[in-house]
């Protein structure tokens, strides 16, 4: 489009026209640019506003934060402590319950040894059996709490999982067959001999699922297996049974503390809804993890895997776990017992103390025994079936030709006139049943200073 | 409406004709604003019309094909200022599809004092395009000169047919383009 002819006057008159328009044209540009100014100040003044509501918004945030962090910190402080003064309380208790309870369980057997009616023998008998409920409810409680507070600490020595497999199998071989139910354990051949670990802790695992298994399985069998997998770097263990199995909505709960499948369950078969729990625990405690399989009425599958760390062969055989004991480790002692409680009480006693002891189950076998093998310490029971305590021990004195061992009297009660017989039989000391580890401790002591083993 | 319809139309007015025909219908016009205008700021949509309408009776050219002409010189400067609010449009249809979705949302988010008018996409073929502009104004022809200079940017031939439709204050006017 062509330019109107006003541009290209060259008048003097337009000059000054043209002179207007541009200041005109200046004013309106002075003027849009105050405009845009201002506007620009009033957008700045509004961001400024805006920022400030966001810092003292972040600010405030931050402050809420802040205070709910250490609301919340506070409160844990206040559980964890109050969990811990639980525990304490918990194990305190516990051990306080279990010395009575080990004096009440002592006397009802006691009391069993006794002439009873059958309606006391049955009472006496009940009294018993769910000391023994209490007892061990009580020391898996004592278990728990030591291992919730931190207290456990697990050995890394060499372990033999056959010897601990077959320990186990050979201990509940007994509730097996009574049972009628197959008891089977297969260690696969790539198993190494030795790891490094806690025979014990691992043994308790074994125990406690292996006795569950058989527990809770009325028809066929229970099998352990033990296998390595990945490339050797985990041992799985597998405690399978044929029982009535778990369903599927308790599986989840089952590893919770006090958490059996239902209620009714410890009416039936007993138990403290602990076992699993600690095993649990245990394992975990060893970096490994357990698992479990079950389908309702055709049997359960509990899986653990601990890593398997190789270890040489132990240097000795038995290393001993104490130092003090094990003088009396070379000591040979002999259990004359006829009860198996009593045997197992005596034995896991002894063993506690880092001794053991060959068995003998009466007077007869005792005399056999002593007079083929020489013993430095006999503990001798003295009511048994087939040939008393007295009369063994006058046989073994009568006999020539031997290391006389020394004998001493597991007492049912503390009576002198007791006491008077066994001085007279030959008897060199005595233990009042249910006697204290502390108690045999002393006896062992006894005999280390005598043989000066 | 925005202080940027102003300063192009005069930025145009000052281009295409003289400095001295802008100062005229700035004058003429007795603005309310005084006609100073920044791109930033908000006016009286009445100003546009007044100016245009003074610049009509200068130039003696109709005041429609002065907002289409208008149109497309807006258009042509959104391009050059804006290129990314096109994005990754690759025809003219695709621009109108996405005005109401994508461009207008970018001007609201800077401006949200802005009125701006709705496209409404009624219908769409490869090769047709049936669109209705609303607003509470009377800029269809400017709409037509975007929509216009908004085919030639994309190297395309749009034959456009209007028809106004009926509207309660303001206007509505129905565009269908068709790809030559």
């Amino acid at each position: 489009m062509s330019n109107p002819p006003e541009q290209t006057a060259a008048a003097p008159a337009s000059v000054s026209a043209e002179m207007e328009i541009l200041l005109r044209r200046v004013e309106r540009e002075r003027r849009a640019r105050k405009q845009a100014e201002q506007l620009l100040e009033n957008k700045s003044m509004e961001l400024y506003e805006a920022n400030q509501r966001l810092q003292a918004h972040a600010a405030e945030l931050e402050r809420v934060v802040h205070e709910r962090t250490r609301a919340l910190e506070q409160a844990l402080t206040v559980v964890e402590e109050s969990l811990r003064a639980k525990g304490e309380f918990l194990a305190v208790i516990s051990h306080e319950i279990r010395t009575p309870m080990n004096e009440v369980l002592g006397m009802a057997q006691l009391l069993l040894m006794t002439q009873l009616t059958e309606e006391q023998q049955g009472y006496a008998e009940t009294i018993r059996s769910s000391g023994e409920i209490l007892l061990a409810l009580i020391n898996d409680i004592l278990d728990l709490s030591k291992m919730e507070s931190g207290k456990v600490t697990l050995d890394a020595r060499p372990v033999n999982v056959r010897a601990v497999v077959n320990e186990v199998t050979q201990l509940l071989s007994g509730q097996a067959q009574e049972k009628k139910l197959a008891l089977r354990s297969l260690v696969a051949p790539e198993v190494p001999a030795w790891f490094r670990g806690d025979a014990t802790r691992l043994k308790q695992i074994f125990l406690n699922l292996v006795g569950n298994a058989i527990k809770f399985t009325h028809k066929g069998s229970v099998r352990v297996e033990v296998v390595t997998m990945d490339n050797a770097g985990w041992l799985e263990c597998r405690v399978k049974d044929t029982g009535i199995g778990i369903p599927p909505d308790r599986v989840g709960r089952l590893f919770e503390k006090f958490s059996q499948v239902d209620s009714s369950i410890t009416r039936r078969y007993g138990g403290t809804g602990l076992g699993l729990a600690i095993c649990k625990r245990l394992v975990e405690g060893m970096g490994g993890n357990i698992t479990v399989e079950s389908k309702h009425y055709q049997g359960t599958t509990f899986t653990f895997r601990i890593p398997a760390i190789p270890s040489e062969a132990p240097r000795e055989v038995r290393p001993p776990p104490q130092a003090g004991p094990r003088r009396v480790l070379q000591a040979r002692i002999l259990l004359v017992e006829d009860n198996p409680v009593n045997q197992m009480l005596a034995m896991s006693m002894l063993q506690k103390l880092g001794a053991s002891a060959d068995l003998a189950k009466d007077g007869a076998e005792a005399v056999e025994k002593a007079t083929a093998g020489a013993y430095d310490l006999i503990l001798m029971d003295l009511q048994m079936p087939r040939m008393d305590g007295l009369t063994a021990t006058r046989a073994i004195r009568a006999t020539g030709g031997i290391r006389q061992p020394r004998i001493v009297a597991l007492t049912a009660n503390a009576m002198d006139s007791d006491r008077e017989a066994c001085v007279a039989a030959g008897m060199d000391d005595f233990l009042s049943k249910p006697f204290q580890a502390s108690e045999l401790q002393e006896k062992l002591d006894a005999v280390a200073a005598a043989t000066g083993a | 409406m925005k202080g940027i319809v102003f300063t192009q139309f005069l930025e145009m007015v000052e281009e295409r004709y003289s400095p001295a025909i802008a100062d005229r219908i700035l004058l003429a016009a007795q603005l309310p604003s005084g006609g100073a205008y920044t791109a930033v700021g908000t006016y009286d949509h009445g100003e546009i019309w007044s100016l245009v309408c003074e610049l009509s009776k200068v130039i003696d050219v109709p005041v429609p094909d002065l907002f289409r002409a208008y149109g497309e010189y807006l258009f042509g400067h959104f391009v050059a200022a804006y290129p990314h609010c096109l994005g990754s449009a690759a025809s003219a249809f695709d621009v109108l599809q996405g005005l109401d979705s994508m461009i207008h949302r970018e001007v609201c988010r800077l401006y949200p004092d802005a009125e701006l008018p709705r496209f409404d996409v009624i219908e769409r073929t490869p090769h047709q395009m049936t669109l209705i502009y609303q607003s509470a104004r009377h800029f269809a022809d400017l709409a037509e000169g975007l929509i216009r200079a908004c085919g030639r940017h994309f190297g395309q031939t749009l034959a456009l047919t209007r028809e106004t439709l009926a509207a309660e204050g303001g206007s509505r006017v129905r565009f269908t383009l068709a790809l030559q």
